[in-house]
Order: C-alpha cells, then structure tokens, then sequence
C-alpha cells in the first residue's frame, strides 16, 4: 500500500501531467459513483484551469495581446512547468517573462516577455510595503538641515529596462473596452518607471540616466556619488529636474527624522 | 431570536449568528456604501497576504465596519510534510493585522515537493494521518494564540485502508486538539452525492458541539455515463438539497454564524444578499434551539 507520501507525490504528479500510476487507482476504493480516473481529472482541471484564471489577471496585458485560448494553453505549460511554489497566488508568475521569452509557441511576438515584466512590475508594486512617500518639502528640508541625506527607493517602485518598448501597447492593452488604435512596439531599449506612492500604481517614462541613478541608490549609494557619476555621464543632467521629477512621482522613501 | 439592530456597531466583536458572505473586492465599495445590510464578512488568508496596497487597505476599511472571519486555503494541514513555516508566519501576520472573529482551515492538503496544486486535496483517513493532522492543528493554535475551525472536505474520490469514516475522524480531531469545525454543509452534500453515503446518516455521525460557523454554497452537476458527478465549484445558488441539510444541522445546533460562499463567475452582490437572507430566515426559524 502507498504511503500517504508516495499517495501525495503520485497525485502530484499526475496533476502535473503524469500519466495515471496503477499504484494511485490501487489506492482508491472501487465502487464510488464515478470512474476514479474521470474524477482524477477534476484535480487537474481544478489545478490547471485555477491557474491559467489566477495568471490572467496577474497578467492581463499578456492575455490581451495573444487571447484567451492561446493564455490558457501557455498558463497551463507554465504551471507544468513551474508550479506554484506558495498558496499566494499574487506571488505566482515570478518566472512567467523568461518562460514567454522561451516558449517557440509565441517566438513571433519577441516582445510579449517585456509585456510579462510590465504587468508583474504592476503587481509587485501593487501588494508592496505601504510607506508616506518622500515630498519636496521634505527633500528640502533634509538638504538644508545637515550633510546630504540618503535617499532610498520607495518599497513599491519598479524600475525597468525592458528590450522592447512595449509601454503604449501594454497601457492599451490593460484597458480592453478602448477603442483607441493598438499602438506599435517602439525599438528598444525602453526604461520605465512604476510607482505606488499611495493606493494607485501608475506607469511612467524613463531614461537610461534615471534608471542608472535609481539602481545606485537602491544599492545603498549616497546621493553625492551618484549625481556625480550622472553628471559624468549626461553633461545635460540636470538634478534639480531629474530629482524633482521623481519626488513628484512619489519615488522615494521618506527621510527618516532624527 | 433578536437580531442585531445594526452590524455597524458590531465591529471588532464576534461574529453574528447570522448569515454572512464571502468578501469578494468588487464588492467592497457595495458593501462599505450600505455595511448594515451585510452581517459579516469572510476572507481568504491567501488574498490578505500582502505587505501593503489597496487590497489591505480595503479589508481595513470593510473590517472598521464589520465582523470579520480569515478563511485560510493553503497550509496543507492534512499533508504529510511538516507545515510550511513561511505560510503559518504569514498567516499569524493577518491575524494580528485584522484580529479575526473567526480563523478556519481545511482537513485536506495542496502541496507536495515544494509545489502547491492550488486545490484542496483528499486525506486518506488512517492513524498516521490522524495524528498528522492533530500535530499540524496543535501547531497552528500555538502559533495563532487561538482555536481554529476545521473544514470538512468536498470529496471526489475515496481510499482503501482507512481507519475511519469521516465523522469520526473529524470527532477525534476536535476532541483531542480543541479546536472547533467549520461544518460545510455543501461540501457534504457533494461528497455523499459523490462517494455515495448517506448524508443524513453523516450528519449524525459527526458531534456538532464543535460547530463554530456554517459554509453554504452552490455545487455543479455533471453526468458521466449513468452517474451524477458534483462538482464543488460554487458558482451558483445553494442547492435544494444543501438547504434541506443546513436545516436538519440547525435542529440539533440552534443559530450558528453560517457562510455563503460564491466563488467562480461571481453575481451581483445583491444576489449574495438574497442567498443570505433566506439563510438568515431558517436560523430565525431555529432560534429556539439550544446549542448540542
């Protein structure tokens, strides 16, 4: 008889795609109402149906652009793939861009794996920590008060570089009752910002300087170097602008007060 | 039976033994713009499971103004792998963000490996996985600070070589770990269509002392070849049957806070609310009853 850890991992991996082991139906009893293979199917109905369901609003830019049967057949390869390693499912789909930027069944859309990082940068930022985000006021405060502060990246923003410049079609695509032309794919690279200052995400444009400097301070760099690194590397940067522009994003963390 | 003039008033307190639903987000605004038509409220762990954002802010508000209970789907109590550590920390962390009337789980398990199969999933009902699943609950109320309810499982399939039906497994638990049962009444009128018991005889079997909160919910029904197959999917209204059960439940309980449940192509929350005021109308019907 199979031990109740050789019954789960049997059952796993027959939900998972395996064909059904006679030690599995040797487990069951016969004599229920239905064949136990017909309901063995539910299992993995349950699992690769739920999940394909859950990885469509975690990735509605995706599903909009390839359409729902096509979603449903990559979803539930991915899930094969990659199960779920928690029961959050908002976690789900971490693996989801590289899986699409992999799969020959979508190779002639190269740029649906940047539409992937999009929509899960999203969702990251939509369940991150909770945090007042820094102000003007704030920032000038800090600056007069004492040596140059530290800014740090607030806990929802996502900076991206993505290959492909996928932002106006990923914007159109999340809003399916628009009846506005789908926009092209821009030549890549293309550098985006997404910020959760509050409650609301919202997605912005960027450039290789904002994203350069943005890594630095997450990295834990103090602000003096790093202007000076973008200045060494954009005679045209100008921090007042660039800093004051992501203050008004909500980009950055408050200063803690002494 | 009097009813509460006003749930407003009973936020933060235990959980009415009324009818409640199931908290769905499109829902939120309906419920926060009018919260006295809705009793109480319960939540998925899994969906609160966040470190910030709207989500969370949401069931703050929803629970300023209403009871709430957390329903957890996930931690595999009745899996043979240890707990997942990870999971029952997130859980406490819920709990003590929204302090709960109520915190439930299920008897079945949704993991194996590292992979979790996203459904609840059979328990053979031997000794070994008795003691399994009472080290798993012992461990859940250590860590929470508090009893838990146990769900019974919908069922598609049974075992060779259990120790125990499932009443009877369910009456050890509750006797030998203290926690209470969340008796889905749905959830047995699909396993007995399924498994083909008795549900009557089941209901009498299982001691419903412990009964903390009720589930109702809608089930699907297939035919494959001569058989009725159940399928626990609750997308629709609670069926005849399931009524006829709750009632036969409430005669030996009295009022308990019972639950609709509506999980896949979710209505109109008016429709939730139509669902529990016919269950309100029979734990009205059962005020009388003293608790088993």
């Amino acid at each position: 008889m199979l031990t109740q850890p050789d019954l789960e991992r049997a059952f796993r991996d027959h939900i998972l795609g395996a064909d059904l082991p006679a030690s599995l139906l040797d487990a069951l009893t016969h004599g229920p109402v239905v064949p136990a293979a017909e309901v063995l199917a539910i299992h993995r109905n349950t699992f690769a149906l739920g999940l394909a369901e859950a990885l469509g609003a975690l990735f509605p830019a995706v599903r909009a652009v390839v359409g729902e049967d096509c979603f449903a057949g990559l979803a539930t390869a991915h899930a094969r793939a990659h199960p779920p390693r928690t029961p959050v499912l908002s976690a789900h789909g971490d693996t989801f861009a590289d899986f699409l930027a992999a799969h020959p069944a979508v190779a002639g859309l190269p740029y649906l794996a940047d539409l992937a990082r999009l929509d899960r940068a999203w969702t990251e930022a939509q369940h991150a920590a909770d945090a007042p985000p820094l102000t003007t006021d704030d920032l000038c405060w800090a600056l007069s008060a004492g040596p140059v502060p530290v800014l740090r990246p607030h806990p929802a923003l996502r900076a991206l570089r993505l290959d492909h410049g996928v932002r106006d079609l990923w914007h159109r695509a999340r809003r399916p009752d628009d009846d506005a032309d789908v926009p092209a794919v821009a030549p890549g690279p293309q550098y985006v910002l997404v910020v959760r200052p509050h409650l609301a995400v919202t997605v912005h444009a960027a450039d290789a300087g904002i994203h350069a400097l943005l890594n630095a301070l997450a990295a834990g760099r103090a602000l003096e170097p790093v202007l000076h690194d973008a200045r060494a590397a954009d005679p045209a940067f100008t921090p007042e602008d660039t800093l004051g522009r992501l203050v008004a994003l909500g980009a950055f963390d408050c200063i803690p007060q002494p | 039976m009097t009813l509460p003039p006003n749930p407003a008033a009973f936020a933060n307190s235990p959980v009415p033994a009324r009818a409640g639903i199931g908290l769905k987000f499109p829902h939120v605004e309906a419920i926060l713009a009018a919260p006295r038509r809705v009793a109480w409220v319960e939540v998925h762990a899994e969906n609160a499971m966040a470190d910030g954002g709207p989500t969370l802010d949401a069931l703050d508000r929803v629970r300023r103004r209403l009871p709430l209970s957390v329903h957890g789907v996930g931690l595999s109590l009745g899996g043979s792998a240890p707990l997942d550590r990870d999971h029952l920390a997130r859980l406490a962390r819920v709990v003590r963000r929204f302090n709960p009337a109520l915190v439930s789980e299920h008897l079945a398990w949704c993991g194996s490996g590292g992979a979790y199969l996203n459904d609840l999933l059979p328990v053979r009902y031997d000794r070994r996985a008795l003691d399994t699943v009472i080290g798993h609950v012992h461990q859940v109320q250590e860590t929470l600070g508090r009893t838990i309810l146990l769900e019974n499982p919908s069922l598609y399939l049974a075992f060779a070589g259990t120790d125990f039906a499932e009443p009877a497994f369910l009456n050890e638990i509750t006797a030998r770990t203290g926690c209470g049962l969340l008796l889905d009444v749905n959830n047995v009128v699909v396993s007995a269509g399924n498994l083909g018991f008795d549900p009557v005889s089941y209901l009498n079997a299982l001691d419903l002392a412990p009964v903390g909160e009720i589930h109702l919910a809608g089930h699907h029904k297939r035919r494959v070849g001569d058989a009725l197959l159940r399928i626990d999917d609750h997308g629709s209204p609670v069926a005849p049957e399931t009524w006829g059960l709750f009632a036969r439940a409430l005669a030996r309980t009295g009022p308990v806070p019972t639950l609709i449940e509506w999980d896949t192509d979710v209505p109109d929350l008016s429709v939730l609310l139509a669902q529990a005021a016919k269950a309100d109308r029979l734990l009205e019907a059962y005020a009388h009853v003293d608790a088993a």
